[in-house]
C-alpha cells in the first residue's frame, strides 16, 4: 500500500511538472516565433522562376516547332493544365529561358495562376 | 533517389527559394544520371519562395507521368518504396498511396518518442483507414498519386496549413480510394528539440482543423459520401475531442490527488494507459520489424509526451478559432 502512495506521489508530481513545463514551453515557443517574424519581414524581391534540364531528343524540337507548342514531351501535360485551371481563370507564364545541357529550349509554359497571385513576386519561366 | 529498384522514372527537384546553396547543388545534379536499373534524368525548378504548396505544384505540373511521388527536402525513400507503392494503381479506383514514414535521427529521448509515435500513432491508423481504401493524410515525405487524381482534386492548396491533408482530403471528396502501403518507407528527419517539436504541431493542428473546416459540408452531411463523413470525423475526434479529453483526465486525477485525497488513483490511470501503450507498441514492433528498444518508452509516453503534445494541440485549437494569425516558419534540420 506504501508503494502505491510513493508511486502516486512519483506520477502526480511527474504529471504536474508535465503540465507546467508543457504550457511554458508553448508560452515560449508563442514567445519566439513572434520576434522571429518580426525579423523575417524583409523587403520583397521580384525575382523569376527557371527551368534547368536535359534536352532530351532533336525530332521533339523540330515536332515542337511544328506544334508550335514549347515542347512535345509537355502537350500532354499542358492539356490537362488546361482542362484543370478552367474554374479558376488565370494568366499565362511567360516561357523565357530553359537552360539546357546542349542548347536552349523553352520546355514548360503554364502555371497555376492562385499561386502566382499568393506567391511572393512575379513568377515566370526563364 | 537514384537507389530506388524501379526502371521508369525521373526525379524532379523544385528549389522554392532557397536561400542557402541548394540552387548551385541542384544544378550540379541536372542531367542522366546511372540508377539502379536504368539512367534517371533529374531536372531542376527554380523558382521563387511561394511556400510548399506551390513548389509540388510546379514539380507536378511540370512531370508529364501518370504517376507522380511527391517528398520532403529532408527525406529519403528505401529503395524498395517506389516498387511497392506503384502496382496498387492496378485498380482504377486508387487515386494516391501514402507510404509509411519513420524517424531517422533517432538514439534521442525525443526523437526516439517520436519514432514511437509514427510507428504506434500514425501507421497504426493509416493501417486501419486503408482497410477502407481511404487513408485520411497522405504524408508529406511519401505519397505516391496518380497525376488525374490530383488534377481532379485541384492540386495542392495554399489556404491550410496542412497541404496534405487538404488534398487529400479532396482526393476523397473527388471519389478516389487511398491505400496505405506499409512497406513503402519514407525516412525522415524529426524535431530534436521541443521548440521545435511544438512549431511543427502547432502547423498540423491547424492546418487540419483548417482542412476540417474546408470540408465542414463533408463533416455534416452523411448523404454525399458516409466514407468521407466517416474519415472527417475521425479527424476531428483526434484533433480536438481526444486532446481534450486527455487533458480534462489529467485534470482531473490532478484535482482528485491534491483536492480530496484520491491520491492512488492517478497511479491506476496511469498503470492502465501504460499497459495499452506497451500491448499496440509491442504489435507494431513485431509487425514493422522495428528496433525493439523503443518498447521502454511506452512507460512514459502516454502520460507525459502525448500530454505536451495535446496540450500544444489544444493551444493551437483555440488560437486557430480565435482566427489569430500564423505563418509557416522554418523547421532547423540537422542533415541527418
Amino acid at each position: 500500500m506504501e508503494l502505491i502512495t510513493i508511486l502516486s506521489t512519483i506520477i502526480l508530481i511527474a504529471t504536474i511538472s508535465t503540465f507546467i513545463l508543457s504550457i511554458g514551453a508553448y508560452i515560449l515557443y508563442k514567445v519566439r516565433s513572434r520576434r522571429e517574424q518580426r525579423q523575417i519581414l524583409s523587403p520583397v524581391v521580384n525575382t523569376q522562376a527557371e527551368l534547368v534540364t536535359v534536352k532530351e531528343a532533336d525530332e521533339w524540337e523540330e515536332l515542337r516547332r511544328k506544334s508550335g507548342r514549347p515542347s512535345l514531351s509537355r502537350v500532354q501535360g499542358e492539356g490537362v493544365l488546361n482542362e484543370r485551371e478552367k474554374p479558376e481563370p488565370k494568366p499565362v507564364i511567360k516561357v523565357e529561358k530553359v537552360k539546357t545541357e546542349k542548347s536552349m529550349s523553352p520546355r514548360f509554359v503554364k502555371y497555376n495562376p492562385q499561386e502566382i497571385e499568393n506567391a511572393v513576386g512575379e513568377l515566370k519561366w526563364k | 533517389m537514384l537507389n530506388l529498384n524501379y526502371s521508369n522514372y525521373e526525379i524532379i527537384i523544385v528549389n522554392d527559394g532557397s536561400t542557402d546553396d541548394t540552387k548551385a547543388i541542384a544544378e550540379s545534379m541536372v542531367g542522366y544520371h546511372k540508377g539502379t536499373v536504368s539512367q534517371i534524368k533529374i531536372s531542376l525548378i527554380n523558382k521563387v519562395n511561394g511556400g510548399k504548396s506551390t513548389a509540388l505544384n510546379a514539380g507536378i505540373k511540370y512531370s508529364d507521368a501518370e504517376f507522380v511521388l511527391c517528398m520532403d527536402g529532408d527525406s529519403q525513400l528505401s529503395p524498395d518504396s517506389l516498387r511497392f507503392a506503384v502496382r496498387h494503381f492496378k485498380d482504377a479506383k486508387i487515386g494516391a498511396v501514402a507510404g509509411n514514414v519513420k524517424v531517422v535521427n533517432r538514439k534521442k529521448l525525443l526523437t526516439d518518442l517520436q519514432a514511437l509515435e509514427y510507428i504506434e500513432g500514425l501507421n497504426m491508423a493509416r493501417s486501419a483507414q486503408s482497410y477502407l481504401r481511404a487513408v485520411n493524410i497522405i504524408p508529406g515525405p511519401i505519397g505516391l498519386f496518380r497525376k488525374k487524381a490530383i488534377v481532379d482534386a485541384g492540386y495542392y492548396s495554399r489556404d491550410t496549413f496542412a497541404e496534405d491533408a487538404d488534398l487529400t482530403l479532396k482526393i476523397l471528396a473527388a471519389d478516389w480510394n487511398i491505400y496505405y502501403e506499409p512497406r513503402a518507407i519514407s525516412f525522415t528527419e524529426a524535431p530534436s528539440k521541443l521548440q521545435q517539436l511544438l512549431k511543427q504541431r502547432y502547423r498540423w493542428t491547424r492546418g487540419i482543423i483548417q482542412s476540417i473546416r474546408k470540408h465542414k459540408k463533408l463533416l455534416i452531411n452523411p448523404t454525399i459520401s458516409f466514407r468521407n463523413t466517416a474519415i472527417l470525423w475521425s479527424m476531428f475526434y483526434e484533433a480536438l475531442i481526444w486532446p481534450t479529453m486527455n487533458i480534462a483526465a489529467h485534470l482531473f486525477f490532478i484535482i482528485a490527488a491534491l483536492f480530496f485525497g484520491f491520491s492512488s488513483l492517478i497511479i491506476f490511470w496511469w498503470i492502465g494507459l501504460a499497459i495499452l501503450d506497451f500491448i499496440s507498441a509491442l504489435y507494431c514492433i513485431i509487425t514493422e520489424k522495428e528496433e525493439s528498444r523503443l518498447l521502454p518508452y511506452t512507460i512514459v509516453y502516454r502520460m507525459f509526451f502525448i500530454l505536451v503534445i495535446d496540450i500544444c494541440k489544444a493551444m493551437s485549437t483555440i488560437e486557430e478559432f480565435l482566427g489569430i494569425r500564423m505563418t509557416w516558419g522554418k523547421l532547423e534540420r540537422t542533415g541527418v
